[in-house]
């Protein structure tokens, strides 16, 4: 075994050990507790920084460790670009909502426990990303979700909270069972666990049974990416959650129904099989675009207005996977990354304006611009990558899930539809930027500045953001990369 | 390595852009003076360049996958040169000493982002640059953070200018899947030669985008707002930059007209249309912060009738002539001067007739009597047009023709004489003109009141009313109604747990219990029952009769 194969079940050991030690330091107060979540997610974070060399020579690196050898199971891993891309995104926003969650108050009380658990949120993800065996996929799946309904559960604000992490828990693991069933029918055909292995299998299934597992697995992974009208759990969960556990769910962990659909049915089935659902595909993620921005222009809750807007942008996402070409897939892909940064940054400023303001009425927070410049700055160019203005991130991956549409030869009218419906985010975005920055001047109560340890990480984001939009170049590689084992490698 | 061309090329390009910065950061540097040396270097630059001629650049950088190119020829470089004078002008003759830091910052950002927009040979950088302009020109209207209305109109500014970059997103992207490139040049051409269906949507967009960039009536709105909410030199990006922007799109795409009849004439009429239209609507508009508008707006229409007959070698004069027509009239604001203008129409007016001279044979006639009709309304109009509102509003009573009195003439000729005088020339000419300007005024004033303020400016208030109650109720029935249908499904599963539960978890028991009771009181009745009788022990011999009946069975 080379060095590198061993280097990769460190992404998740170095994760449990930071567990183990949170969970035995009981006594840990926030700041002690933060370094461990933070160090041991850097570690989790370097890592794949330094496999990136070795995969630029091989096209991916697997780790594999017999496990349950009866039942063919195996903890096996595999880190290739298209789990790269998703890895990477998942590990920095956590990283960054660990270095959030220093200034805010949440996680003062059981410190320890509330880095555990962001730790094995961020497992959950990278193990989700990473395994390629069915067993572990489904554990590390069910981790994620179990982590973020105990951070929503305890740390959750107001009493509603438990109502919400039950929703939150029913909605998304009915998605999870659906997914469920197509492992296991899988599972049973094949008499193995090892996803490598399924796909040379697949085509022996018999047509019906194809359809039938690539609908439940569409309508699976559509929850976990909160698309009309399975969305019902996302702005309510986004909205209870404490503000670092907001930024993981709308930044990383909606991004890993992307990653299911491109990981299951889109590297198991063919280009054939999935091209009846290729409109229906674009619709829904048309209709999710349309519907999101409308309710984030009536919503007045500050926070529910970026959680609407996450079931938009997911929306442009869906109809990218829809249109079945390499440029939207491309441009899917992209905007899942862009999109984290941006809603990672939207979110860190609605953190700021609730700490500052104590309020999340929109209507009654205005003309924060002149006194707090940094914030104003940095909530411009977070609107405005939102609205896909160039350079930044955005316009790059919505050009190219655009381009896809028009590739997909599906409806020029349709993809036109989606085009000039992203007029709708401009409209909402501006809206937010507007009514908050200008008009009439709140009272002077308010503190003078806000507070440095969230604005830091807040700015450091809006830089990340400028220097992505200005240098597509690596992330469109990646993007291009990751699609190889797509359709069975037809790209 | 870097020659001439491309070192002056730089220059023009990053000069503002440094410019912009050090505005920016330094807060003791003068904004005005450093505008205005940005620009003499612009200027001169520009003019180093036009006397070295065209030039192609290959930067080596790659945006997308795609190659940067850049393409240096006279047309474009000449409009640019004639902004870049402009805007001094406007600047000098300015009665404000000082430009403010943040109009400084947009102007010289503008000069690098429209330069990048003209010369771009990759057509997803120039759209880009289009945006960044776009952005610029609503960013000008913001002057505080405390009067809300500036941002109003920042945000209905910038609304309509996405919608035209939108709009031309489109049209790259449809030709873009044909062509494979972003190459301007290619993709022109190939988008010249598509197949009918994607064609159309390929003119839509572009069609859009320049009537948005033109600021043609309607799809101009945001010209006006920018005219009425920033200072005359941040004027220049709206009011300047972003049309010629907009005729140099035209311009380039002119072969993707000419490739379809259809599209000659839909760009004709959609010329003529509204140019006649405008004619009456800016009656009142004249004086105030949208005459700008509505003049660019009514000339921009002559000019796609221009591009939609053969001919495009002359359009970057014509282009300029338009332009230096867009000074004066911005001019004229401050000055009061009405005559510049109208020798400065001459040249485009006579390229327009040349234009129609030669292609007569090539339209319809119609289009040929509509081309001229729309000419001349506007013409008249035009040249007249700070006269006429003088005798309109002014309610002069036309001179009555002096009664003639002479040696040669009888009372009755003199009488005859004067009737004429007073039915036809004074009840007819003069009172009739004077009625129908009248009716004009009212006509104008209607249009004015239905179309321009019930319509676009009322109606967009009240279309922006209705999405956001739709959105309302979208989100009132909709996404509450979702909400309590899941309730409601979750009410009624956790209904038939509760009565599952009731039923097997806690009925059940409770019933067991009671057989179970029953079943102990019913032996314990029935054991008391049996005890409390007296005990019979004659019933006793039964099992013994039995069992000797047994005996004997065996041994018989």
């Amino acid at each position: 075994m080379e060095y590198y194969e061993m280097l990769l079940p460190g992404i998740t050991v170095v994760p449990i050990i930071g567990v183990v030690v949170l969970l035995i330091w009981r006594k840990a107060n926030k700041k002690q507790a933060a370094i461990i979540g933070i160090l041991s997610e850097s570690v989790a974070l370097v890592i794949p920084l330094v496999l990136l060399s070795v995969l630029r020579r091989n096209e991916s690196i697997v780790f594999s460790l017999p496990w349950i050898p009866n039942m063919g199971v195996s903890f096996r891993l595999s880190l290739n670009w298209l789990s790269l891309t998703f890895l990477m995104t998942e590990v920095i926003v956590t990283l960054v909502a660990m270095v959030y969650s220093l200034g805010e108050k949440t996680g003062e009380k059981h410190s320890n426990y509330y880095y555990a658990l962001l730790l094995l949120f961020s497992l959950g993800m990278s193990g989700t990303t990473l395994s390629d065996d069915v067993f572990l996929f489904y554990i590390f799946w069910e981790l994620m979700l179990v982590a973020s309904v105990l951070l929503i559960l305890v740390w959750g604000h107001g009493e509603i909270r438990f109502k919400v992490a039950l929703k939150y828990f029913i909605f998304t693991h009915l998605g999870s069972l659906m997914v469920l069933v197509c492992l296991i029918t899988m599972y049973v055909n094949f008499g193995t666990a090892n996803m490598t292995e399924w796909m040379a299998q697949v085509s022996s299934l018999p047509v019906n049974m194809q359809v039938f597992m690539i609908i439940f697995f569409l309508i699976g992974f559509s929850v976990k990416m909160a698309i009309f009208p399975l969305h019902i759990w996302l702005p309510d969960a986004h909205t209870v959650a404490p503000m670092p556990v907001t930024i993981i769910l709308a930044a990383a962990m909606l991004s890993m129904g992307t990653y299911g659909i491109l990981r299951f049915p889109f590297t198991f089935f063919t280009l054939e099989r999935l091209q009846p659902f290729a409109i229906w595909m674009m619709l829904a993620g048309l209709v999710s675009e349309v519907y999101g921005a409308l309710m984030a222009l009536a919503e007045k809750d500050i926070k529910r207005i970026i959680a609407f807007s996450s079931v938009s942008q997911m929306g442009y996402i869906l109809f990218g996977l829809g249109t079945l070409t390499i440029r939207g897939m491309q441009g899917a892909i992209m905007h899942v990354v862009y999109h984290a940064i941006i809603k990672g940054l939207l979110f860190m400023v609605v953190g700021i304006l609730i700490a500052i303001t104590n309020e999340r009425d929109i209507q009654k927070i205005s003309g924060l611009g002149f006194k707090f410049p940094a914030l104003c700055i940095s909530a411009a160019i977070g609107v405005l990558g939102i609205s896909g203005m160039p350079p930044l991130g955005i316009f790059n991956s919505e050009w190219m899930i655009f381009a896809g549409g028009f590739d997909s030869g599906v409806s020029i009218a349709l993809t036109v539809m989606t085009l000039i419906g992203s007029l709708l985010t401009v409209i909402y975005a501006l809206r937010f930027f507007g009514s908050i920055f200008f008009g009439k001047r709140l009272p002077e109560d308010l503190p003078k500045k806000a507070p440095l340890a969230l604005v830091i990480p807040t700015m450091a984001v809006t830089i990340f953001l400028i220097i992505q939009g200005l240098i597509p170049g690596p992330m469109l590689t990646w993007a291009m990369k990751g699609l190889a084992g797509i359709f069975g490698g037809i790209f | 390595m870097i020659d001439t061309s491309m070192a002056f090329f730089l220059l023009i390009m990053f000069i503002p852009l440094i410019s912009g910065f050090v505005v920016v950061f330094i807060e003791s540097a003068n904004p005005r003076k450093i505008l205005l040396i940005s620009l003499g270097c612009t200027i001169i630059c520009t003019i180093a360049m036009l006397l070295l001629g065209d030039k192609a650049f290959e930067t080596g950088l790659s945006f997308m996958r795609e190659p940067i190119t850049f393409s240096v020829s006279t047309t474009p470089l000449l409009l640019f040169f004639v902004n870049a004078i402009a805007l001094v002008l406007l600047i000098l003759t300015s009665s404000e000493r000082d430009v403010s830091r943040l109009h400084a910052t947009v102007l010289n950002f503008a000069l690098t982002f429209g330069f990048v927009a003209l010369m771009s040979g990759q057509f997803m950088i120039r759209y880009i640059a289009l945006d960044v302009v776009g952005l610029l020109v609503a960013t000008s209207v913001l002057s505080t953070f405390s009067d809300s209305r500036h941002f109003k109109d920042f945000f209905l500014i910038f609304q309509v200018l996405r919608l035209g970059d939108l709009s031309l997103l489109v049209s790259i992207l449809l030709i873009n899947r044909q062509a494979g490139t972003l190459d301007i040049t290619r993709m022109i051409n190939v988008g010249a030669q598509m197949s009918p269906g994607p064609r159309a949507w390929v003119f839509a967009g572009f069609m859009l985008a320049i009537l948005i960039k033109l600021a043609i009536w309607p799809f101009g709105i945001w010209l006006g707002r920018a005219r009425r909410s920033t200072s005359r030199e941040a004027f220049w990006v709206s009011g300047f930059l972003m049309p010629t922007l907009g005729y140099y799109l035209l311009y380039r795409i002119a072969p993707i007209i000419h490739a379809s009849g259809l599209f000659q004439y839909i760009t004709l009429f959609i010329g003529l249309s509204f140019a006649i239209l405008l004619v009456f609507v800016s009656h009142l508009g004249l004086v105030g912060e949208y005459r700008f508008y509505h003049m660019g707006s009514i000339y921009s229409c002559l000019v796609l009738e221009v591009v939609a007959l053969p001919g495009v070698e002359w359009l970057g004069y014509y282009f300029v002539g338009l332009i230096l027509y867009r000074l004066f009239l911005a001019l004229q604001a401050e000055f009061r001067n009405t005559l510049y203008d109208r020798f400065v129409l001459l040249f485009p007016f006579l390229i327009n007739v040349a234009l129609l001279l030669r292609n007569t044979g090539n339209l319809p006639f119609w289009m040929v009597i509509g081309w001229v009709g729309a000419a001349l309304v506007v013409g008249f109009w035009d040249w007249q047009r700070f006269s006429k509102p003088r005798i309109i509003h002014g309610k002069q009573q036309p001179k009555t023709e002096q009664a003639l009195d002479g040696p040669f003439f009888g009372d009755r000729l003199i009488n005859t004489a004067s009737w004429l005088n007073q039915i036809v020339e004074n009840k007819f000419f003069s009172d009739g003109i004077l009625k129908f300007s009248g009716s004009f005024v009212r006509f104008t004033q209607w249009l004015h009141q239905k179309i321009e303020i019930e319509l676009f400016s009322d109606g967009i208030v009240k279309l922006s009313r209705f999405f956001v109650s739709v959105a309302d109720w979208i989100q009132g029935k909709v996404e509450h109604g979702f909400e309590n249908s899941w309730t409601w499904i979750g009410q009624k599963m956790m209904n038939i747990s509760e009565v599952a539960w009731f039923t097997l978890e806690n009925e059940a028991p409770e019933k067991t219990d009671q057989i179970v009771d029953g079943t102990i009181q019913s032996i314990r009745d029935y054991d008391q029952q049996v005890l409390k009788k007296t005990l019979r022990w004659d019933l006793a011999l039964i099992p013994l009769f039995l069992i000797l009946i047994l005996v004997f069975l065996i041994i018989l």
